[in-house]
């Protein structure tokens, strides 16, 4: 039986209308970056005697905004929907393992790229903060880190088989990526030690490429290549791990 | 005759341990089958080699006179099965209708037919109700509703009245024989020896990966003289009565 674009699209919009249906997750996601942007950039305008650098915050707040939705969210549900059967039921029916990891991605990229306009709306409405003239390949650039993000979400939690394993991990990997990306410390004032932490962190490179992006300026190999490093990880871990509840 | 389920000498295992050791069966069209054994014996993934989320290590496995071991077959296989899963596998925030809905899509089922499967299962005042806020009973019921939803050949039921009372279980087995009526075939996995007497045609008795028994409840009985089926079903498992 074809799966006909009808039936992508009805899986794609019940996946979203459930989405919205969860608590803690839908308004946290989208609202709570913003907030702590306004807080934080709000604090630091009274002091600062040009706003343009401010800029250089806003890729990180969209990477936690895509993080939050790509690994703290999909992540998780992947998880627990493997758990509760519902992968099983949608695999015994016409659909196949492609339309339901399409369904989570579209879902990911969405939220995520309503998570860019808000930061970007934030940055232009309230704190006047001069736009990169480099816009659309910002643009760009921001969604592939967050495919990439749904890549190592996807690769890191199938090893998981039940929520109760998920947690520590999810919420260990959210206060590594607070803690070791760059976002809340300056990596330069980081001992030596801890910064090894924070170069093996994709989402360290990911910020990084997007700042230079929106300043036009020239970007390091090394970020890149990091990142082509993870999405070579993943790929190989999917090749080699079971399928969803399933050995077919 | 033909055979809806044609199993022929499998073997499946899971490193060491063989979990189905030589194992077949025929299962003709029409009939309500159960597959009974304690936990741990092989019926959860003899049914899921069946529902082909699962291959055998050997040994042919044809279901609807399709080959399950040929990925072209399985799809076709699926979309001719119902199945309602143990764990439920429905999203908890889902409306029922919204369930119908998408599920409809899945197999292109018409508004028509949903409107008819509604009303057989009587789900009318809970169609804006999210399945997580549905009792046991119901839940079941909306499950085996999806399972039926797009009239499949061949009904796979695991344990579907575990946990219910006793009017929720004769409700859902009301349905599942209308599903019957209409020559449904039928295969379930329970722990009810009771309802395993009431209402199979057939009965496959599994203990350490090998079948015990493959025939009418009644004509097990007769060959154990016993006059409940439970008593039947641990002389087979747990005695010498082995066939």
């Amino acid at each position: 039986m074809k799966i006909s674009a009808k039936c992508i699209w009805k899986q794609f919009w019940y996946d979203l209308v459930i989405f919205f249906r969860e608590p803690f997750f839908a308004l946290p996601i989208l609202l709570l970056p913003g907030v702590f942007f306004v807080v934080y950039a709000g604090s630091m305008a009274k002091d600062a005697a040009s706003i343009e650098g401010f800029a250089q915050y806003l890729p990180m707040y969209m990477i936690l905004i895509s993080f939050l939705t790509v690994f703290f969210n999909i992540g998780t549900q992947y998880v627990t929907d493997k758990q509760s059967g519902i992968f099983k039921r949608l695999l015994l029916s016409p659909i196949s393992l492609f339309n339901v990891v399409l369904t989570y991605s579209l879902r990911g990229l969405l939220i995520s790229v309503l998570g860019f306009f808000e930061m970007i709306a934030i940055a232009a409405l309230v704190f006047h903060i001069p736009m990169s003239s480099n816009m659309i390949l910002f643009f760009l650039a921001f969604l592939v880190t967050v495919i990439i993000m749904m890549l190592l979400s996807l690769t890191l939690h199938g090893f998981f088989k039940n929520s109760r394993q998920v947690m520590p991990f999810t919420i260990i990997g959210f206060q590594y990526v607070l803690f070791a990306s760059g976002m809340i410390m300056p990596v330069e004032n980081m001992p030596a030690v801890l910064r090894y932490l924070v170069y093996v962190n994709p989402v360290y490179h990911m910020n990084q490429i997007l700042i230079r992006v929106w300043y036009s300026a020239p970007q390091k190999m090394n970020h890149i290549a990091a990142l082509a490093i993870w999405v070579v990880i993943c790929l190989v871990l999917i090749r080699f791990q079971k399928g969803f509840a399933t050995d077919k | 005759m033909s055979f809806i389920i044609d199993v022929q000498d499998i073997v499946k295992t899971y490193g060491e341990k063989t979990v189905l050791d030589h194992i077949g069966f025929r299962i003709p069209a029409g009939e309500t089958v159960a597959v009974v054994g304690p936990n741990g014996t092989g019926k959860t993934t003899l049914l899921e080699i069946l529902m082909t989320l699962r291959k055998v290590d050997s040994g042919s496995v044809s279901i609807l006179g399709k080959n399950a071991n040929e990925q072209k077959a399985v799809d076709e296989i699926r979309s001719r099965i119902g199945v309602m899963l143990q764990e439920g596998g429905m999203y908890s925030y889902i409306k029922l209708k919204e369930a119908l809905d998408l599920f409809a899509a899945f197999y292109s089922v018409g508004r028509d037919k949903i409107g008819q499967l509604v009303e057989y299962f009587e789900l009318q005042p809970y169609l804006n109700t999210k399945y997580e806020k549905l009792s046991g009973g119901w839940k079941q019921r909306f499950l085996l509703a999806i399972a039926f939803l797009h009239d499949p050949d061949l009904v796979f039921l695991d344990e579907p009245t575990t946990g219910l009372d006793p009017k929720a279980t004769q409700l859902v087995w009301e349905k599942i024989r209308g599903g019957v009526e209409k020559n449904k075939t039928i295969l379930l996995s329970t722990h009810s020896m009771e309802e395993v007497d009431k209402f199979c045609d057939r009965v496959i008795v599994l203990s350490k990966g090998k079948i015990m028994a493959n025939d009418s409840p009644a004509a097990i009985k007769d060959m154990l003289k016993v006059d409940y089926f439970s008593d039947a079903y641990f002389r087979l498992v747990e005695g010498d009565d082995r066939r």
